[in-house]
């Protein structure tokens, strides 16, 4: 599902150029579960971030489900990311002027799914993360395991192929972040791939392959299971 | 503490950069305009005042027909009263010359000076307080022939030399003034203005001048009472004692069907009148002026508003620091002290930019305020009730933020648990609401304004000025009048010619006759047989004026608003005195306009004449084309008739326009009004959407994660603006409807106010919102969501 080859991504500012990732080959197949491992720096969030089309390479190449993407333009990334690829992040990043129900609504509107077709969804999706009973909270009426919750079922709700995790379990305490990784299991038991930026080894204990990144190159792999 | 008060509320100010620029822009602007309207209103509500008997000085105004109000009359009503009532101290007769503005030097008369003369009596300097530098106020216009000038019209004429002696013409074929005295410059706050003085007795003295007949509406009457004295009842006294015009009187209060003829006007009111008696003396229409002040004050109001919008959008960002403060001992008396400081430091920056800018380009507003010398350096007052006026706006300004930032316990800020209710969201909607409200009703004023003018300059008034020029004539033209024409008519580019008593738009000859059992007012025009013909004037009963022109001398043509006004049934069997004579009406005109069209039209006569002393102007139609040449050849025939230089060629249509001066100026002042508002509006929306859109970056990083493309992105930061212009336009069109609606019903010939006036306002402040909104948003929306979005 995810193919590159001699990835890399320098950062320049006016007096310093930084090289965030220095030619990568990374490769996660479909149905793979994969967490990103390496300390702070190493390039693990700059990695997702291209993996993820929210960014592009300074140099390389990254296949997508067979498409080329490294040189495409953000207009295009925008439209292949809808509905293929979600994200859940560290620190929720849920929008606090919406409600729980329409933050994860909010990715099948920019899909131009019919209301009643959203509705439906939804409704599944908050049924499934145990959180319907607080679809019309706000964010910050929610606990931080309830947020990360909503999160993921944001991710979901497209029902992408692919989800993106960059530390979903840093701001939460073990029980919450216990729930989240069975959540995030439960995900790729049925199929979704996961590629999962951690620095906890007990979460990625967790996935099929551990990828250890430092200074912007793969050190070593490892699997799991 | 003061100075250190100072440092902090500037250091504050610098750390905010952009909310301070755009503060300060909006405010400089908002002071700029307000300061030169308040420059202006000062100038215009201190008229007259300079007249240490300004208490006690009235204009004579008689009611005219319709209720209207007049303020010239006969010159022979001071000398019918006589010394019969006690209550006067003394009458001071004016004689304005129009189209006569400017004098010559007798032993130079090739030279010609503007000043406006003005016939006087020899009361005016001690009634008025028009000091001499030079000459006796008791003597110096008492006699025939003399004249007082101003300082500076002395220094241009003169020079060095002593004026007192020498001697002025006002038309180079008239006697001579031989000049008694120097006078110190009429202030322009003055509704009697001239730079020279000619004696009254001038004309008194002459037993044929207009002075000297009851018939005579030409005279401005300006009273001194005693001290004590009832104007009302000394109006009613006048009219009793007015000797041989009583009978007048009388005939006209039949006629009219008032008790009253004559009524006492406070000088106070003499520059506010409305009633368009008072034009003569450079009356303003009051109208006007609410209008400036309600402008001003608006833009005053929309800073207020911008600047409580902007404070309040930081707010945010600065209650952690205030918080800081607060824990560490300030109280919060003292955080509300400070914001308040800094509102006002901010306000006081932008008025000392303000006043710099006024100096720097009040001279350049004479097209948008009708006042020359916009400066402030006149008058102490302006600097200081306006900086006092800063000061106050500082302070309220401050209140709410000061409220709004010293609100929070500190302990919630340092822990991040203080958020800010929604009220503060309602509040910025709402007054940037009111501001769009305020420039969309100037924008709709701007266009109605400008229609109505459109409206005047297009009016078919009868009287086409399309290709006409004109000039004034002398006596070596008017004694050689159909020479000088035919000469002209020689070069084909000239087709035809007239010669006239008054320019369009500016006849002033007004009679009083009795005719029948009636007492009439017309309106006098003096033409050549010729004018009829000229602009194509038709005749509904009788005929045109023959070419024939000694049968018809002294003869007239009425108008038909005249026959309707007075029903008559039999025009054509009516005669009356002319000036030296009687005349027949032989033929009733279409009527056409031949005065401003604010004012109704009146009834008319043309006066068939050849007297060369009313043949002030001549009038040619000309080809468009090669005006270069045509109007180099009618001052080479000029020049074969007349020794004296040939008088400036003058463009009849821009003449019409000059009668709307008051209104173009008008349209001039509402458009920078508008164009003010507008721009202060927009520097709220740029700081609000700065705000929204740092504000919601992260939403916009999380809506573009999801799918949102770059237009979705600005079409959500659209919505509130949108929300907001929508209903600011449903507010703003009622209102502009209802004061537009209300300012037109002041011309008797108005436009009207389409639908579509106020949609294109509407649209244009949506437009050029969207434009500014869209161009701060963009960069916001088509950021990489990578950048907003918190990492490791």
């Amino acid at each position: 599902m995810i193919q590159t080859e001699n990835l890399t991504k320098t950062f320049q500012t006016e007096e310093v150029e930084t090289t965030a990732l220095n030619s990568v080959n990374f490769n996660v197949k479909k149905g793979e579960f994969v967490a990103i491992m390496g300390p702070s720096g190493c390039g693990k969030s700059t990695l997702l971030n291209i993996v993820g089309l929210l960014d592009s390479p300074s140099a390389g190449t990254y296949l997508f489900d067979g498409v080329e993407v490294s040189k495409m333009r953000e207009r295009d990334r925008t439209q292949l990311r809808k509905g293929n690829i979600g994200f859940v992040f560290q620190s929720f990043n849920l929008i606090d002027e919406l409600t729980v129900f329409e933050n994860v609504e909010m990715p099948l509107i920019y899909l131009k799914m019919k209301a009643s077709e959203r509705k439906e969804r939804v409704e599944a999706i908050l049924e499934r993360m145990k959180i319907s009973h607080r679809r019309k909270h706000f964010p910050r009426q929610l606990s931080g395991g309830q947020q990360q919750r909503v999160a993921i079922a944001r991710a979901v709700a497209a029902n992408p192929g692919l989800i993106l995790a960059d530390e979903p379990t840093g701001n939460l305490d073990s029980n919450n972040g216990l729930e989240v990784m069975n959540l995030l299991s439960e995900l790729n038991n049925e199929g979704t791939t996961i590629v999962m930026v951690t620095h906890s080894q007990h979460d990625a204990d967790f996935a099929h392959r551990i990828i250890n990144l430092f200074d912007g190159q793969i050190i070593t792999e490892k699997h799991n299971r | 503490m003061i100075f250190k008060g100072l440092k902090i509320a500037l250091k504050s100010l610098l750390k905010q950069k952009l909310t301070t620029l755009l503060n300060i822009l909006g405010l400089t602007l908002a002071f700029f305009g307000f300061l030169l309207i308040m420059i202006y209103l000062q100038h215009e509500l201190s008229y007259d005042k300079f007249n240490k008997n300004y208490d006690r000085l009235y204009l004579l105004t008689a009611k005219a027909d319709q209720g209207q109000r007049q303020a010239t009359l006969p010159a022979l009503l001071k000398k019918e009263i006589g010394n019969s009532i006690p209550e006067i101290e003394s009458v001071t007769v004016f004689h304005q010359i129009f189209n006569l503005n400017n004098v010559y030097r007798a032993d130079k008369p090739n030279d010609d000076y503007n000043a406006d003369p003005v016939f006087a009596s020899k009361e005016v300097f001690s009634a008025f307080t028009f000091p001499l530098i030079q000459g006796n106020p008791e003597t110096v216009l008492s006699k025939p022939f003399t004249a007082v000038i101003s300082q500076s019209l002395a220094h241009k004429i003169f020079g060095n030399e002593n004026p007192v002696g020498q001697q002025l013409l006002y038309k180079r074929e008239k006697s001579p003034f031989t000049i008694t005295g120097v006078m110190k410059d009429i202030p322009s706050n003055s509704s009697i203005k001239t730079d020279c003085f000619f004696s009254l007795a001038t004309e008194t003295d002459d037993p044929n001048s207009g002075a000297n007949l009851a018939s005579e509406y030409s005279y401005v009457l300006a009273f001194l009472l005693k001290q004590g004295a009832n104007p009302d009842e000394t109006a009613q006294k006048i009219e009793a004692n007015a000797g041989s015009m009583k009978a007048d009187f009388d005939a006209f209060k039949k006629a009219f069907h008032t008790e009253r003829i004559l009524y006492l006007k406070p000088f106070k009111e003499v520059h506010f009148s409305s009633d368009g008696s008072m034009t003569y003396l450079n009356a303003v229409n009051p109208l006007f002026l609410k209008i400036f002040g309600s402008v001003a004050l608006l833009i005053l109001l929309m800073a207020f508003v911008n600047y409580i919008n902007l404070i309040s959008v930081q707010a945010g960002k600065r209650i952690h620091q205030l918080g800081i403060q607060r824990a560490l001992g300030a109280t919060r008396f003292q955080v509300q002290l400070q914001i308040i400081f800094e509102a006002i430091v901010l306000a006081l920056i932008a008025f000392l930019l303000a006043t710099v800018a006024v100096e720097l380009l009040g001279t350049d507003m004479q097209d948008i305020l009708p006042y020359q010398d916009l400066s402030m350096m006149n008058d102490t007052n302006l600097l200081l009730l306006p900086a006092g006026l800063a000061i106050l706006f500082g302070l309220f300004a401050g209140l709410y933020p000061a409220y709004l930032l010293s609100s929070a316990e500190p302990t919630k800020i340092l822990h991040g648990e203080f958020q800010f209710s929604g009220n503060g969201r309602f509040l910025r909607a709402a007054l940037t609401t009111l501001q769009l409200v305020i420039s969309t009703a100037l924008i709709i004023g701007a266009f109605t304004i400008h229609r109505q003018l459109n409206y005047w300059k297009n009016f078919d008034t009868g009287l086409s000025p399309n290709n006409v020029v004109y000039l004034q004539t002398d006596a070596s033209i008017t004694q050689h009048g159909p020479a000088f024409a035919e000469e002209l008519l020689k070069n084909n580019q000239i087709t035809n010619y007239t010669y006239t008593g008054f320019v369009p738009g500016q006849v002033q000859m007004s009679w009083g006759r009795d005719i029948g059992d009636q007492r009439v007012t017309l309106w006098a025009w003096p033409v050549d047989e010729r004018f009829l013909d000229f602009f194509h004037i038709k005749i509904d009963k009788g005929r045109a004026f023959s070419q024939n022109i000694a049968a018809d001398r002294n003869d007239f043509i009425v108008n038909e608003k005249a026959v309707q006004n007075y029903g008559w049934k039999n025009p054509l069997d009516i005669s009356f005195p002319a000036l030296g004579g009687n005349g027949h009406v032989i033929g009733v005109a279409k009527n056409v306009t031949f005065s401003s069209l604010r004012e109704e039209l009146q009834p008319m006569v043309f006066w068939l004449t050849n007297n060369p002393g009313w043949q002030n102007y001549i009038l040619l139609k000309i080809h468009p084309g090669n005006l270069t040449q045509t109007l180099q050849y009618i001052k080479d025939t000029w020049a074969k008739f007349s020794s004296a230089p040939a008088p400036s060629i003058q463009f009849l249509d821009q003449k019409y326009e000059a009668l709307y001066s008051r209104e173009n100026k008008l349209a001039n002042f509402i458009q920078f009004g508008t164009l003010m508002s507008l721009l202060i509006a927009l520097i709220g929306i740029i700081g609000l959407v700065t705000y929204l859109t740092q504000k919601r970056s992260k939403e916009i990083a999380l809506r573009k994660t999801s799918g949102a493309s770059t237009m979705q992105i600005l079409i959500l930061l659209n919505q509130s603006f949108i929300r907001w212009i929508g209903i600011a336009m449903v507010i703003a069109v009622p209102l502009a409807w209802y004061f537009m609606n209300q300012w037109l019903q002041n011309f008797a010939y108005r436009t009207n106010l389409p639908w579509w006036v106020f949609i294109s306002a509407g649209v244009i402040v949506l437009s050029i919102c969207l434009i500014v909104i869209n161009y701060f948003s963009f960069k916001a929306a088509n950021t990489n969501p990578v950048d907003s979005l918190r990492n490791e």
